[in-house]
């Protein structure tokens, strides 16, 4: 099979190749739908635009002095700037079998989910003028996320030829000033998850967890004899007399999961998002993009 | 077997699955039905819960029960169920079944067949032993003996090629085969025949093959070895005796008929026919009179009055009719054949009578065709179909003449004496008066015994210069006459005659009014006649050529000769007799025997040459040797036939009591074999079973309201073109409309196995595409033409495929009378044999469509250039052409080709256009020359002889003014 694997992998960068444009196309329409337009960070900073005009503190050095101000009064002001200086978001997301799956044709795949809402970030991030790092799957450097700082780059690297499949983060500490946004299915067992995120959030990294499941997933809508299989094939296959029946302990055991990934992500000062592959992308872009650009309310170094 | 009341098991032991039953039921029902794959990612979240909930899941109860229902109906079916009112002990007591291969049992063969298949079908359920006994003799000349069978089928088998011999039984050398058998087995371990049930399929007759042939006169003792018979087999243990019933029959009865010998009536022939002595109801049936080509000339009804068994009819026929009629032949209404005894053969004698002509004064120097010579007249005058012999009276003797016209002889007294011996036995002279007559010295014209009346010396003539007398014209026949009913033309004239000498008529005591058959205007006789002896002597009283009379120029001149000559025939009585003049020893080789179903077929290697010591007695048929049918050469056939010897047919014999009597169809409630409709059943609940578990999986395409949309338009549409498809069906039934008849096409016969028809039409499609892409026909579809049904007279061309023998059960009398007066209105019967392997059952068709001799192609026959230049019509295999002789056709067209080239198969495309049969050797060119053929064929069928005609084309265009 050696000589057809260079074939299989052409063939399936192919197709993802050929899945780049339209890919990039919808993010960038999903994007065009929320943008809400270039603007201030409403606060002060580094920037270019005058801010407000604040007494001199020792901490100022004497460079930051407005004299013009200060003539006119007896103390010292200092002429602050609306901060205008660029964050850096870190992108990623999960993909694996697991995520190549959906339950109905009319539905999107899980990944075509994530990689969408991905890059529409990436897009409305790059718009808003915030530096974009993408922490690829299977890649451990934090220098090569950063090297992959537009949202083409973005799409070329996601479809980089067979990413190796990951459905939790690698354990990389961000630096404290970024922000990172994650997305994928969370379905790892917990334990698994949690050293994962405690590890990314070591240095006090701005997180932003989402989570994206089939309908179905959440639903199990499946009744008589059936047998489940995984899709990565790497369990025994379960069979189970009567589905229905399993419904409400199955809920409830999501339920218990995504409770305690969200008790997580506070526990770390992240936010934590659920969304539906049925569901259209924008709300959650949305709620992304405001929660990032908007300044804290609570928690969090300045 | 295993017997429950009415209803029996064949195989009771597959009645022991039903001990399974549970056992199955119990696995079907904790065995789930298999469950359908789903992909689910998290399927980890589901892993400890699988645990909680129970996994076994049961089959729904009604599924349960429906394939438990399916088992059981398939396992009844397998146990051979029977019903079958009449209850079935447990048989194994040996079968033994007698059968009387007879003649008489030809009449109602398939009624027999039918029932001796059912009678086997019981016995095969039962599985009793089997023996068979045919009476009739068999036809190697071996004896009578008992067959037996292990099991039905082998029996069936082999019964399934019995067909009746053309002879009566032997019941003596029936029961002698019975009685050496018992003896056989109670010497070896064998009990087969210790205890027997017997069935006896009986002709209706008693044994006709008496020791004695006084004891065959006697039709009260004859039955007595029949009666032996019947105790012998009784004693085995029970007999049944199976005749047809009166009553079966719904047009005409099933017991044997015998035609016997005919009477020739001065416009008709008498037939007779006979039935067994014993039967007292009205009966009717059917004769035809039929020629040579088997087309029916006249036939009448017949019918038994009650108590009589013999009855006649007289067909009314002209006498050149009569002349021409091959055979007699009963056609009973019901579609039977009418058997070997239903069948009279009448033999050259009765058509042919040979006639010599004796030339005048032994000069054969004027016979040259002169229009003086008064031979050519008579030669003209004559029936063609008449056998002539021409020469001096020596060498006319030698031959088996009965009628010899002498033109006024000039005799020695050794001839004289020879020729008066002849007619004494029987000939017939037909004497012309003429110069030497008139010359003959009185003394020798007295004692002239060749003269009906004493003539008067010298001639008479009329209208001559020394004459007042007008020259004299025909008055008419006296009553007595057998001239009387022919014309009298008034424009023939006798100019000269010889005169009867009436007061030497009285002194010899010949009473000339009796004498004269014809007289002229002024009373005196023109013809006379007078029994001598066996035979007639006829005198002329003018000259056989135009020098005394204009007779010979006039239209009466052929019919009174035909008339004089017919006395021949009426002199012979026995049909069977060999010639007068033939020797004291006449060995006569087989020609065509007559077979046991009525129809003539090649000679058996069995039969062997009549020899006839005695040439009045007529022959008797004697089993195998001499089975009915002709002997002799070509144009002396002898016929053989069973009705020869005329006398009573004997009946049954009234049996003892505790011999049942039954009909045919007597198991009026034959058993019901149950297994086909519970097999199905069973088959039908399995096929709902998958459909249903299918359904339970979920595996069934889940029908939308437009897919359920879709099937349903399916399924009108469906119905709508099976609908549709019927008018068309019953259109196709039909018999030929005029529609068909209206364009050229070609027709085939449609023989009934489906793989030839379909060759055949295949065949005659590809040969119509061929022809009207090749040549100026345009044919439309080909037709199939059903036996017995449709009249083949629109088409040009008839194609008859023939694979084996079995083509032999297309030949009925219908088709051969169709045939016949097809191919007489210009149709052309193509015969193509499937190989050189067929040719036997090629040339019996050809014998028994009654086709005759048929010669090999010659090479430069129309038909190999009617179109392309072709070499005797190749075909796929490599078999040989015979066609018509075109001397035997006014129109020199041949009107059979019978070949064994295949040329079917080789035309024979599918309805993709692709061939049908590889080439078997040639390849594709040799298909192209077969195609040839069928061009060929066809042209030849459209335009005859217009090819040959075209060989005089270059004298003709010399011929035209330049």
């Amino acid at each position: 099979m050696a000589s057809s694997l260079p074939t299989r992998r052409l063939s399936s960068a192919q197709t993802l190749a050929s899945r780049l444009p339209p890919l990039l196309l919808s993010a960038q329409q999903i994007a065009a739908s929320v943008s809400l337009g270039s603007h201030g960070r409403r606060r002060s900073g580094p920037g270019e635009d005058f801010w407000q005009f604040r007494p001199y503190d020792r901490s100022d050095s004497a460079q930051a002095i407005d004299w013009r101000q200060t003539a006119k009064a007896e103390r010292a002001y200092v002429r602050d700037r609306e901060w205008s200086g660029a964050q850096t978001v870190y992108l990623w997301r999960a993909c694996g079998p697991g995520l190549d799956w959906r339950s109905a044709p009319q539905v999107p795949t899980k990944q075509d989910r994530c990689d969408t809402v991905l890059l529409a970030l990436a897009i409305l991030l790059h718009h808003g003028g915030e530096r974009l790092a993408f922490l690829a799957t299977g890649s451990s450097d934090l220098t090569a996320a950063r090297a992959c700082n537009t949202p083409a780059s973005i799409a070329a690297r996601m479809d980089h030829a067979a990413p190796p499949a990951a459905d939790i983060p690698p354990a990389l500490a961000l630096p404290h000033a970024a922000a990172a946004v994650m997305i994928g299915d969370w379905l790892a067992p917990f334990e698994t998850i949690e050293p994962a995120l405690r590890a990314v959030a070591e240095r006090g990294v701005r997180g932003h967890l989402v989570q994206v499941l089939d309908p179905a997933e959440d639903a199990f809508p499946y009744q008589g004899r059936t047998r489940f299989d995984d899709p990565s094939h790497t369990m025994p296959m379960l069979t189970i007399g009567r589905a229905e029946d399993l419904r409400a302990a199955y809920q409830y055991r999501l339920n218990q999961h995504q409770a305690a990934l969200a008790d997580l992500c506070r526990s770390l000062g992240w936010t934590f998002t659920r969304h539906h592959s049925d569901q259209p992308p924008q709300r959650v872009l949305t709620a992304l993009y405001q929660t990032l650009t908007l300044p804290l309310t609570h928690g969090g170094r300045r | 077997m295993m017997d429950l009341g009415s209803l029996a098991f064949g195989a009771p032991l597959a009645l022991i699955g039903f001990a399974a039953l549970p056992v199955l039921w119990w696995l079907l029902r904790i065995t789930p039905p298999l469950p359908r794959t789903q992909v689910f990612p998290p399927l980890r979240l589901l892993v400890g819960l699988a645990e909680t909930s129970p996994t076994s899941a049961h089959t729904p109860w009604w599924l349960l029960v429906l394939r438990m229902v399916a088992l059981a109906l398939a396992l009844i079916g397998l146990a051979q169920p029977i019903l079958s009112p009449e209850s079935l002990a447990v048989r194994q007591r040996p079968l033994l079944v007698v059968i009387d291969d007879t003649w008489s049992a030809a009449n109602g063969w398939s009624a027999r067949q039918k029932a001796l298949a059912a009678l086997l079908d019981h016995a095969s359920t039962q599985q009793r032993p089997l023996a068979v006994l045919t009476t009739a003799p068999p036809v190697d000349g071996t004896a009578v003996t008992l067959q037996t069978f292990e099991t039905a089928n082998a029996a069936k088998q082999a019964l399934s090629e019995l067909r009746p011999k053309a002879w009566g039984s032997d019941h003596r050398a029936a029961r002698m085969a019975v009685e050496h058998a018992l003896s056989a087995s109670t010497a070896s371990s064998t009990t087969l025949l210790s205890a027997a049930d017997v069935v006896w399929f009986s002709d209706g007759l008693s044994s006709q093959h008496a020791s004695t042939p006084d004891a065959m006169a006697d039709v009260t003792a004859a039955p007595a070895e029949t009666q032996a018979l019947a105790e012998v087999l009784q004693r085995l243990g029970s007999l049944t005796v199976r005749i047809p019933q009166p009553t079966q029959a719904t047009n005409g009865s099933l017991s044997p008929l015998l035609v016997v010998a005919p009477q020739r009536l001065p416009d008709g022939v008498r037939v007779m026919v006979r039935r067994p002595v014993g039967l007292d109801s009205p009966d009717s049936t059917r004769l035809e009179a039929l020629d040579e080509q088997g087309r029916a000339l006249a036939s009448a009804d017949i019918a038994f009055a009650s108590g009589q068994h013999l009855a006649e009819a007289e067909l009314r026929l002209p006498s050149d009719g009569v002349n021409i009629l091959s055979s007699l032949r009963l056609a009973p209404a019901s579609g039977e054949v009418p058997g070997a005894g239903g069948v009279f053969l009448l033999g050259d004698h009765w058509r042919h009578h040979p006639v010599g002509l004796l030339s005048s004064g032994g000069t054969q120097t004027t016979a040259g065709g002169s229009l003086l010579a008064a031979e050519t007249y008579i030669t003209r005058a004559l029936p063609p179909e008449v056998p002539l012999f021409q020469g001096p009276l020596e060498a006319l003797l030698q031959h088996p003449i009965q009628t010899m016209i002498a033109v006024d002889p000039l005799l020695d007294e050794h001839q004289h004496a020879a020729l008066s011996r002849w007619v004494q036995n029987g000939g017939v002279l037909i004497r012309f008066a003429g110069p030497t007559l008139a010359a003959q010295p009185a003394r020798d014209r007295l004692q002239d015994d060749l003269l009906a009346v004493p003539v008067r010396s010298g001639n008479r003539a009329l209208g001559g210069s020394l004459s007042w007398t007008p020259p004299l014209s025909l008055s008419g026949y006296p009553p007595h006459s057998p001239l009387t009913g022919l014309p009298v033309p008034k424009d023939v004239t006798i100019r000269t005659q010889i005169l009867a000498d009436p007061s030497a008529a009285i002194a010899s005591g010949a009473d000339l009014d009796r004498r004269t058959w014809a007289t002229l205007s002024d009373g005196t006789p023109l013809i006379t006649g007078a029994p001598v002896g066996h035979g007639w002597v006829v005198l002329v009283h003018t000259s056989a050529d135009p020098s005394w009379s204009n007779l010979p120029l006039s239209g009466l001149y052929p019919a009174m000769l035909t008339r004089l000559v017919g006395l021949g025939r009426n002199a012979t009585t026995a049909e069977t007799g060999a010639g007068i003049g033939a020797g004291a020893q006449t060995l006569l080789p087989p020609a065509q025997d007559l077979n046991g179903l009525g129809r003539l077929v090649a000679p058996s290697a069995f039969t062997r040459p009549l020899t006839l010591s005695d040439p009045q007695a007529a022959p008797e048929v004697q089993a195998p040797h001499h089975p009915p049918g002709l002997y002799g050469q070509a144009g002396q056939r002898v016929a053989l036939n069973l009705g020869s010897l005329d006398r009573p047919l004997p009946p049954l014999p009234s049996f003892r009591s505790g011999v049942t009597v039954t009909g045919l169809t007597a198991q009026a409630s034959p058993s019901t074999d149950l297994r086909p409709p519970f097999l199905l059943a069973a088959l039908l609940l399995l096929v709902l079973e998958s459909v249903l578990t299918l359904a339970l999986r979920g595996l069934l395409p889940r029908l939308k309201p437009h897919t359920t949309g879709g099937i349903r338009a399916f399924l009108l549409l469906g119905l709508g073109l099976s609908l549709a498809g019927f008018p068309s069906n019953a259109r196709a039934a039909d018999s030929l409309s005029v529609i068909d008849a209206l364009a050229t096409r070609l027709a085939y016969i449609a023989t009934g196995s489906p793989t030839l028809d379909a060759t055949s039409a295949g065949a005659m499609r590809a040969l119509s595409a061929a022809i009207s892409a090749r040549t100026a026909v345009s044919l439309a579809e080909p037709v199939a033409l059903q036996p017995g049904r449709d009249d083949p007279l629109f088409f040009p061309l008839i194609y008859w495929p023939i694979q084996d023998d079995s083509a032999l059960l297309l030949v009925t009398p219908e088709r051969i009378q169709q045939l016949a007066h097809y191919r007489e209105q210009g149709g052309l019967l193509v015969i193509d044999g499937q190989g050189p392997d067929s040719e036997p059952a090629v040339a019996a068709v050809v014998e028994a469509l009654g086709l005759g001799t048929l010669s090999p192609l010659p090479k430069d026959h129309v038909l190999n250039r009617a179109f392309y230049i072709s070499a005797l019509l190749p075909g796929r295999a490599n078999g040989s052409v015979w066609i018509e002789p075109p001397e035997n056709r006014l129109d020199g067209v041949s009107t059979v080709i019978a070949g064994t080239n295949a040329w079917g198969q080789a035309w024979a495309k599918d309805d993709k256009g692709y061939p049908m049969f590889p080439m078997i050797s040639g390849g594709e060119r040799t298909r192209e020359l077969a195609y040839r053929s069928g061009v060929n064929i066809l042209l030849y069928a459209l335009t005859g002889t217009y090819k040959a005609d075209q060989i005089h084309l270059p004298s003709l265009l010399e011929r035209l003014p330049q």
